[in-house]
Formats: structure tokens, C-alpha cells, sequence
């Protein structure tokens, strides 16, 4: 039953690692995809105003799994780089491209709501950024 | 934290900022400056020769040709130095050497003016609003489109990712292909230079005969798109486009919906508005609607999503703020920028000019492409389609021909066919296009340019 619940409790935010496609640093295509500085805002805010709820990183450059990540394997086919970061809660995209964090977190307590009450259990901090 | 405050968003859609101050600094290559050092030996070369065998420097400036002087009339773009053909290669080499620098002597400052009215061009001219004057297609924006290509100085070296920055930016596939189709044919230093050394009949049927061939097949695809609005149906490579943040917000709604419905979506449920909105992306080639009137995200298995910068040669974003002293000092570095990018072309160019000079028998020109039959520009065609004859490149061999005998028509059509057909640049937009467009693109060009030909000889 913990482990369920744990299960439900887990974001998974897809992000691709930040690149210059004309150069170290250059302005003139602008910066594709999310720095170190973004993904840690967006966990730190995410597990901040949702205690309970851990954020799983996953790089979309690197091989995905089909059977987890398929509706975000999907958007990216279509969109592109843009779609980044792409929330999904249990394979469910919640958010795609920059969110506005109030309204996630409402949608994900609203979501979290749905699947019924999690167990207190405690916070597991996010790793891998 | 604002996660998508709009300095986020900009980030997001690569949107970058215009200006002087903020337009990445230039720093030539050591290649880049190689080659710089290669053009100016080759063109003191040309001097020194020239005045060490007591050879006419007026010559030398007017024709790029090396002869006594004292010579006038017809003979004056004629005669030439003799540099017979043997098997003793040093010898065969240093004729090719040194008709390369008479070449380079007699081009290079056509080439430096070319280069200033092109840089003056980028600067005082927005392309970001030329680009919004194209609109879906049709004759008025494949018109922009090619004048567009016709004005400014990319190679075709450079042509695929143009093409796919031109995709990126949302461009119509007409007016892109009718740029595609302009921009290495026919360029403001190319211009002047045909009409420097070929004279200005030539500079004008190659104006007409581009505008001609471009704005044809630029129409066919125009008219073609308005049937079938996805670009995958064109288009090998799929570029995301970029959409306004407004239009990327429904996109990304309509996609959270889209894959949680795979069968389709109705535009209902997205709202009024939705259709229209619906119908642009599907131009973007994000949405393709079903059989049965659903919409759902378009599929890619067969197109690769390319993230390509097509900042290359392009000019980024809108014209230079500040004065008009600083318009002109930025017009003078982005001169000198071009000069310096495209002195290797430039090398290339007069090599392959001097060593056809000296290497390609005069018989063998006379015979085939000489005079003014139909069949000498279907000739021309054909070995402008086999050999890689680069933008800047075309000219000074295309003098070298006419000098072993080419004929006027067959010259338009090299100088049509040479930079814009040749079969690397096939094979590289084969990568791009579909076969469909690609017969489309190749059978026009190559009918346009033996037509030019022909009609050349008609009226000229």
C-alpha cells in the first residue's frame, strides 16, 4: 500500500539539458531546452508547495521507456524541443512548456485528490539534476 | 520564481534579441583567414607577373586576361598568353596558378562592391519584415521570395540550412522553394559581376530567366500546398515551427487533449476559435485532421525532427537600431564579415577557372556548346547537372568557357544551371525534400534554363 501510494506521488518532468545550436553561449538561435538553475526552481517548487510528492527528472535526450513515457514521447515528436518541460503524473500530462506554477500545483492536487488520500509518508528528495 | 515570465517564454521559442550590441561577435576561422592570405598572394601574384613580362595591366584589370599590350578591338577579349597543355605538371600547374590570379585581379573589385550593396542590404532592409510580407503564397509573395533570394548574398553551399531555418520561421512552402530557387542563381555580387565580365545583356536575361524559373516553380508549389496544407507531405525533415506564445499555449492544450484521445478530437472542444487555429498548425505540420473530421497530433514516423539554427549567412532578426553612423559602420563590418566568409568560394572559384583555361581544349568547347542551337543548351544543362559549380564560381568559369568558344545562350543557361543544379546540391535537398518536389524542382530548373538559353540567342 506505501509503495502505491508513493507511486501516485511521483511527477515525472521531462526536460531537455539546456544547448546553444549556434554555439557556445550565442543569442542569435536563443537557448534550446532547460539549465541546472530551471530544473532545480521547478523541483524545489514543486515539492515545496506539495509536500508529499516527489519530482522524478527525465532527460528526453536519452533513451526513453515506451510503455511510461509514451504520450510525452509523443508531444515531442510533434512539438519539438518547445514542449519541454512536459509535467506527467502516472504517464497523465499535466503540463507542457514553462508552467504557471500555481495553476500546476492546484491540477496536481486536484489530481492527487482523485486518486484519494495519501499516506503522510515522508518527502523523498529528488536527485539527478 | 516566474517560471513563464516572458523572458522565459523567449527562451523557450529561441526568440532572439536584434541590435548592434546584441549580434554574436564575428571571429573569422583560421581556415577564414587562410584563405584571405591565399587571395591576396593570388592577387599580388597577377600584378607581379604581369609587370615582370611587361603584360598589359589594363588588360589584366578590364578582362582578367594576360596579353602584350597594344591590343585592340575584338582582340582585346581574346588574346591571351599561350600556356600549352604537356605532361610537365609543375609547368601545366603554374599556368593554372597564374591565369587563376589574372582571373582573380580582374574580379575582385566587382566582388568587393558586390559585397558592400549586400551588406547594405542586411542592414537597412528587415528581414523579419519581408518574411511577414509573404503571407500563404501565391504570386506577390513568391515574387518578395525571389527578389528576396535574388538580393541576398547566400551561397548554395549554405542552401539547407536556410531551408530549414526558412520552414522554422513558418514560410510557405511556395515562396520558399521560389527563394531556394533565386538565392544561389542570381545575387547582387553575382550581378554585377556577369555584368562586369559578361556584360550587362547577360546580367539581364540572368535577372529575367532566375526571376522566371523561380516564381514557376514557386507557383507550382503554391498551388499545390493549398491542397494539402502539412508540410510532411513536402518535406523530409520537420522542423517544430515557432508559434507566438498565444498559439503555442492552444497547441500545447489541444496536445494534452490529443494524447489522451489518439482516435481525434473534436475543435469543438477547444473552444470557438479553435478551427482557424487548428488549420495554422496543421500548416505547421503539428496537426493533421482524420477522415472523419478529428483532430489529432500529426504522425512523424517517417519525417526526423531536425532543431537546425539557420543563422549560418542569414541575417538575424530586423534591421540595426542606432544612427545612421552606426548603420554605415555596421554595414562596412557585416561587408567585410562576407568578404572575409567567403574568400575560400572565391579561391575555388578562379582555380577552377584558371586550370579549365589552361586544361579544357578549345575544339571540345567549340564543338559541343559552341553557337547557338537548341541542342548546345540542353548540353550545357546537362553538364551544369553533373558538375558542382558553386555561387561566385560560375562566372569567371563561365568567361573562360565563352573564351574557348561557349555560345551566349549556352552561357545563360551554365550560368543559370551551374550554381542552382548541379547533382551535390540534388543529393543534399534530397535530403530535404520529397521526391515529388524534387522532380518538380529539378525538371523546371533544367527546362528553365535550356528555354533562357534558347530564347538568349533569339533576342540577344
Amino acid at each position: 500500500m506505501h509503495n502505491m501510494n508513493e507511486a501516485k506521488r511521483v511527477i515525472q518532468l521531462y526536460y531537455l539539458p539546456q544547448s546553444f545550436p549556434c554555439g557556445p553561449q550565442s543569442s542569435c538561435c536563443g537557448p534550446v531546452g532547460q539549465s541546472d538553475e530551471e530544473l532545480r526552481n521547478y523541483m524545489i517548487e514543486v515539492e515545496t508547495l506539495l509536500p508529499g510528492v516527489r519530482v522524478q527528472t527525465i532527460d528526453v535526450s536519452k533513451k526513453l521507456n515506451l510503455g511510461r513515457d509514451l504520450p510525452a514521447v509523443k508531444l515531442l515528436n510533434t512539438f519539438g524541443p518547445a514542449a519541454c518541460p512536459i509535467f506527467a503524473l502516472n504517464s497523465e500530462v499535466i503540463s507542457i512548456g514553462p508552467p504557471s506554477m500555481p495553476e500546476l500545483v492546484e491540477l496536481v492536487k486536484a489530481k492527487l485528490a482523485a486518486q484519494g488520500p495519501a499516506e503522510a509518508s515522508t518527502r523523498i528528495s529528488s536527485s539527478g539534476v | 520564481m516566474q517560471p513563464a515570465t516572458a523572458t522565459t517564454l523567449r527562451k523557450q521559442v529561441g526568440e532572439g534579441p536584434v541590435g548592434v550590441a546584441s549580434r554574436p561577435r564575428f571571429r573569422p576561422t583560421r581556415t577564414m583567414w587562410l584563405y584571405l592570405i591565399g587571395v591576396a598572394v593570388l592577387y599580388a601574384s597577377g600584378l607581379v607577373y604581369a609587370a615582370a613580362h611587361g603584360l598589359s595591366v589594363r588588360s589584366l584589370y578590364l578582362y582578367g586576361l594576360l596579353q602584350p599590350p597594344g591590343i585592340a578591338g575584338e582582340e582585346a577579349r581574346l588574346v591571351e598568353i599561350v600556356t600549352p597543355i604537356s605532361w610537365n605538371i609543375p609547368q601545366v600547374l603554374c599556368f593554372i596558378y597564374i591565369k587563376a590570379a589574372a582571373v582573380l585581379v580582374e574580379l575582385l573589385q566587382y566582388w568587393v562592391i558586390g559585397m558592400l550593396i549586400a551588406a547594405a542590404l542586411i542592414v537597412f532592409v528587415s528581414w523579419e519584415k519581408v518574411k511577414a510580407k509573404m503571407g500563404y503564397g501565391g504570386f506577390k509573395a513568391n515574387f518578395l521570395a525571389t527578389t528576396v533570394g535574388a538580393i541576398i548574398p547566400i551561397c548554395s553551399c549554405g542552401i539547407v540550412p536556410v531551408l530549414a531555418g526558412m520552414v522554422e520561421v513558418g514560410i510557405p512552402l511556395g515562396p520558399t522553394m521560389a527563394f531556394l530557387v533565386a538565392a544561389p542563381m542570381l545575387n547582387v555580387p553575382t550581378v554585377f559581376m556577369t555584368a562586369g565580365v559578361l556584360g550587362w545583356p547577360m546580367a539581364v536575361g540572368r535577372i529575367l530567366a532566375t526571376f522566371g524559373i523561380a516564381l514557376t516553380v514557386g507557383e507550382a508549389l503554391s498551388r499545390w500546398q493549398r491542397k494539402h496544407r502539412n508540410p510532411r507531405r513536402f518535406l523530409k525533415i520537420h522542423v517544430p515551427p515557432r508559434l507566438s506564445p498565444d498559439l503555442q499555449q492552444f497547441a500545447f492544450r489541444f496536445g494534452m487533449l490529443a494524447v489522451k484521445n489518439p482516435e481525434g478530437v473534436q475543435a469543438g472542444q477547444l473552444g470557438a476559435g479553435a478551427e482557424a487555429k487548428l488549420e495554422l498548425l496543421e500548416e505547421g505540420g503539428l496537426v493533421e485532421i482524420t477522415r472523419a473530421g478529428l483532430w489529432k497530433l500529426a504522425e512523424n514516423e517517417t519525417a526526423e525532427i531536425k532543431d537546425v539554427g539557420a543563422c549560418a549567412l542569414l541575417p538575424v532578426g530586423g534591421t540595426v537600431e542606432g544612427g545612421l553612423v552606426e548603420k554605415f559602420a555596421e554595414m562596412f563590418r557585416m561587408g567585410l564579415r562576407l568578404f572575409i566568409q567567403l574568400n575560400g568560394y572565391l579561391l575555388l572559384a578562379v582555380l577552377i577557372a584558371g586550370a579549365i583555361k589552361v586544361l579544357l581544349p578549345t575544339g571540345l568547347i567549340t564543338d559541343w556548346v559552341g553557337g547557338k542551337a537548341l541542342n548546345s543548351m540542353l548540353l550545357a544543362s546537362v553538364i551544369t547537372g553533373l558538375a558542382y559549380v558553386c555561387t561566385y564560381v560560375e562566372v569567371p568559369t563561365a568567361l573562360a568557357l565563352m573564351s574557348k568558344g561557349m555560345g551566349p545562350g549556352s552561357t545563360l543557361a551554365y550560368l543559370l544551371g551551374g550554381p542552382g543544379l548541379s547533382l551535390p546540391s540534388i543529393a543534399m535537398l534530397s535530403g530535404v525534400f520529397r521526391p515529388k518536389v524534387l522532380a518538380l524542382y529539378v525538371g523546371v530548373s533544367f527546362l528553365g534554363c535550356i528555354a533562357a538559353g534558347y530564347l538568349y540567342n533569339l533576342f540577344v
